[in-house]
């Protein structure tokens, strides 16, 4: 028993050795999640933090995920400071935590919103909105902004009840959703404009063969959100660092080729109740039942 | 007298060194994984908020997701039975032992190995492809990932099978079908249905992938809610799976119980007679019900089908020509992805031990304390590892940290489980010949029980690792680390010659560690 005893201590000094070994030093965390409808694919974003961390005198150390779910949670508890973040998580991190949003980014053409597109087959007989009622929908999944939320809510809007007057499916990806409509699958397909563009070495075919039925509302680009109890200071910071490096050429440069961002615009909370009135049409609560 | 001192000096000595090579691995993959006490202890109140908004289960909810668990339900049944049919005579063909053709063996092994490794993701896109989206996806991706884990336990278990119980056969003249027959098939028949139990609650459990290929079922709103932050209605969705899980352990348990008992109650050599008969007959009916179920839910044309074919063709041919570009990355990730693994394999083991002393009924101090943990394990073991990730994300940030964390939380579970599990099927006679000598429990469980069962131990631990590391690359989808966020990300863009290259990356890593595992096994 003492020798159990001996080992059990051994083995927690030896954890601590490890776990206490960590040196303080003030760093700024940065999470980045991609827009799924951006253009380019962000693997890295250690050039971003690299000028970051010039312009701020700060280190500001970065990392991607495909999900937004962990950076929100991370806002929310301080463990991640400021985010690079799809506009439906920004929303969510305000209602959890009073996150907010400082800056938003600018895509090719200037402009901070893009929208989604419903696509057709050109041989099919859907001329009008009205004509879906009956026919099978392609979604992207329940969690996308632009390939669920905004067309579902659309549709809902034109006077379409997505539960009862069409058969839904999700595609698992906007490129799935086009896929299943060339295959013959479904019959509309939600997708951001214009994954046939960016998928079109999949699917050479595409373009000539599927139309747009329509668009949905403008959605915000990517958000810079920070943590809800960011001092001003800091806050003004970043802002101003990221409105910098966007303006050197250098830095524009690589925002453009590596994150295929064209600048950033100073956003505000109201841009972004266009996505909770969504999300309501879509009667999605975004509080818990108490 | 003098060499028995040497002895016991030298096994001292010898199991010191282990335990310190141990503790200095351990050390090493912890700082590797950014292991961190003062974090940790920093970011407890953070997750505690999180999982208190877990507390809150939404009961009405439970009822809506009803329809999606019996969907979920039937696709996993079907799934697993046609998994572990398929996998039988396979496993006859690539176990060492018994395997007509050792190149055929090696060849299929290896086949069968690295499709092992290939993500669920993968075979979602590949699937959709073909398949389009749907219920029939769903029970092929669930039907492949079945077949392969049965293959695995098969083939382990005939591997097991002792040598002079074959060459006992094969003396008295039997051919290699008779050996079959007589020697292999009857250990594996009874073991089918043990293994059917523990697919179908990986399957159950996968049903967190099969929102994935748009089958539906409890997975897809679980994946929802968790991207609404709606803990309430997730923790629900956990709640149900608990039970579910729960009622399948007990049906396991009862099922398994009850083909004991009727293995000795045939009177007559008659009834014997008739009932083999029978099963000659119900299998193979069942087989075919099964089928037509499962086709049933394919409603796809031929031309459809073909069309299908041709586009998972483009993609597997194109995951052929594979792109080295990302080369950095990738080693970068796999070493992140291993490390966490092995750090959970580890820590989830040690604690394994400890937990299972007190979990086994056999073992306990007391039969309250057992009931209790079980309950508590088999929580644990229900909580997908990516929920966990998030709750340690929460508390410690960006990192491999959180999730080495979740993983070994996951780990302790599933191994308490399983060895728990080893430790009750173990007869009496061991404990109690050395509880003769005036041992206490826990003493009759160091020197009596637990040396009798380690290398089953540690063959349960590196099955385990095998399985984290595939489950460390899912996580890298939140971004606790790992090759998960590179991986998914060319998925999403269909890098397939980038894919290609991190999938053979991956499975390289996996077939290593098969090796080293059955190596350690062996030894």
């Amino acid at each position: 028993m003492k020798r159990a005893i001996a080992l059990l201590l051994i083995v927690v000094l030896a954890i601590s050795i490890v776990g206490c070994t960590s040196k303080e030093e003030e760093v700024i965390k940065m999470g980045f999640v991609p827009m799924k409808d951006g253009d380019s694919l962000i693997e890295s974003v250690e050039p971003l933090t690299e000028m970051l961390s010039k312009e701020l005198g700060v280190k500001v150390e970065g990392f991607t995920a495909t999900n937004y779910v962990g950076v929100v949670e991370g806002l929310g508890s301080g463990q991640v400071d400021f985010g690079f973040i799809p506009p439906f998580a920004y929303v969510l991190a305000n209602e959890e935590s009073n996150a907010e949003v400082i800056l938003t980014a600018l895509n090719k053409s200037g402009e901070a919103k893009y929208r989604s597109q419903f696509l057709v087959r050109k041989d099919s007989d859907i001329t009008s909105f009205s004509d879906i009622k009956g026919k099978k929908v392609a979604f992207v999944d329940p969690s996308s902004t632009s390939g669920y939320l905004f067309p579902g809510a659309h549709l809902i809007n034109e006077g379409i009840d997505i539960e009862k007057d069409i058969e839904y499916v999700y595609a698992g990806g906007h490129d799935k959703a086009l896929q299943l409509l060339l295959n013959g699958d479904v019959d509309v397909a939600t997708t951001f404009v214009d994954a046939r563009d960016r998928y079109k070495e999949d699917f050479p075919e595409a373009m000539e063969k599927t139309e747009v039925l329509g668009y949905t509302d403008y959605i915000p680009n990517i958000s810079v959100t920070v943590k809800g109890d960011m001092e001003e200071e800091l806050k003004d910071k970043i802002k101003v660092a990221l409105l910098n490096i966007a303006k050197t050429e250098e830095g524009s440069e690589l925002l453009k080729t590596l994150f295929n961002m064209y600048g950033f615009e100073e956003a505000t909370d109201a841009d972004y109740d266009i996505i909770r009135t969504t999300a309501k049409t879509m009667n999605i609560d975004l509080k818990e039942a108490e | 007298m003098n060499s028995l001192k040497n002895y016991i000096a030298k096994n001292k000595i010898h199991k010191s060194l282990y335990f310190l090579g141990a503790i200095a691995i351990l050390i090493f993959l912890g700082f590797k994984v950014e292991f961190d006490f003062v974090k940790l202890h920093k970011g407890i109140p953070s997750m505690l908020n999180l999982f208190q908004r877990m507390l809150k289960p939404n009961i009405s909810y439970g009822v809506e997701a009803f329809d999606k668990l019996i969907e979920t339900i039937q696709i996993a049944i079907v799934s697993s039975i046609l998994g572990v049919l398929v996998a039988l005579p396979f496993s006859l063909l690539i176990a060492d032992n018994i395997a007509p053709n050792r190149y055929i063996s090696a060849i299929l092994s290896g086949v069968f190995s690295f499709l092992r490794t290939i993500p669920s993701l993968i075979w979602a896109a590949i699937l959709v492809s073909i398949f389009s989206v749907g219920k029939f996806s769903g029970i092929v991706a669930l039907t492949i990932i079945a077949f392969l884990i049965a293959l695995k336990l098969f083939r382990e278990y005939i591997e097991g099978i002792k040598e002079n119980q074959l060459n006992s056969i094969k003396s008295v003249g039997a051919n290699s079908t008779q050996v079959l027959r007589y020697c292999v098939l009857p250990h594996i028949l009874e073991l089918s249905i043990s293994i059917f139990f523990i697919v179908l609650e990986t399957n159950i459990r996968g049903a967190t992938i099969l929102g994935l290929v748009g089958a539906g079922g409890i997975g897809q709103i679980m994946w929802r809610d968790l991207n609404h932050l709606r803990y309430d209605n997730l923790s629900t969705l956990i709640l149900i799976l608990f039970f579910t899980i729960l009622i399948i352990d007990v049906l396991s348990l009862f099922v398994r119980k009850y083909l004991i008992k009727k293995a000795v109650r045939f009177k007559s050599i008659d009834n014997y007679k008739k009932f083999q008969l029978f099963k000659i007959f119900y299998i193979p009916i069942l087989v075919i019900i099964l089928f037509l179920f499962a086709f049933s839910s394919l409603n796809i044309t031929y031309d459809r089908f073909i069309l299908g074919l041709g586009q998972g063709k483009d993609v597997i041919s194109r995951m052929i020509r594979i792109d080295p570009s990302c080369f950095s990355k990738l080693i970068e990730g796999i070493l992140e992805s291993f490390f966490i693994a092995v750090f959970a394999t580890i820590v989830g083991g040690l604690f394994a031990l400890v937990l299972s002393y007190l979990t086994a009924y056999n073992t306990s101090p007391s039969k309250g304390v057992s009931i209790f943990l079980k309950g508590v394990i088999n929580i644990l073991r229900t909580f997908p590892p990516i929920v966990t990730a998030i709750i340690f994300f929460r508390g410690v940030g960006p990192g491999p940290m959180a999730g080495a964390m979740a993983l070994s939380i996951y780990t302790t579970g599933v191994l308490t489980k399983m060895y728990s599990e080893v430790l009750e099927n173990e007869g009496k006679n061991i404990q109690a010949s050395i509880t003769t000598t005036g041992a206490t429990n826990l003493q009759s469980y160091r020197h009596g029980l637990l040396p009798h069962t380690f290398p089953t131990f540690i063959r349960l631990a590196l099955y385990r690792l095998e399985s984290n590391i595939r489950n460390s690359t899912i996580l890298g989808v939140i971004g606790a680390g790992g090759i998960g966020t590179t991986l998914v990300m060319n998925i999403m863009w269909r890098n397939w010659e980038k894919v290609g290259f991190l999938l053979l990356g991956i499975s390289i890593m996996i077939i290593i560690i098969d090796k080293l595992s059955q190596m350690v096994s062996n030894y």
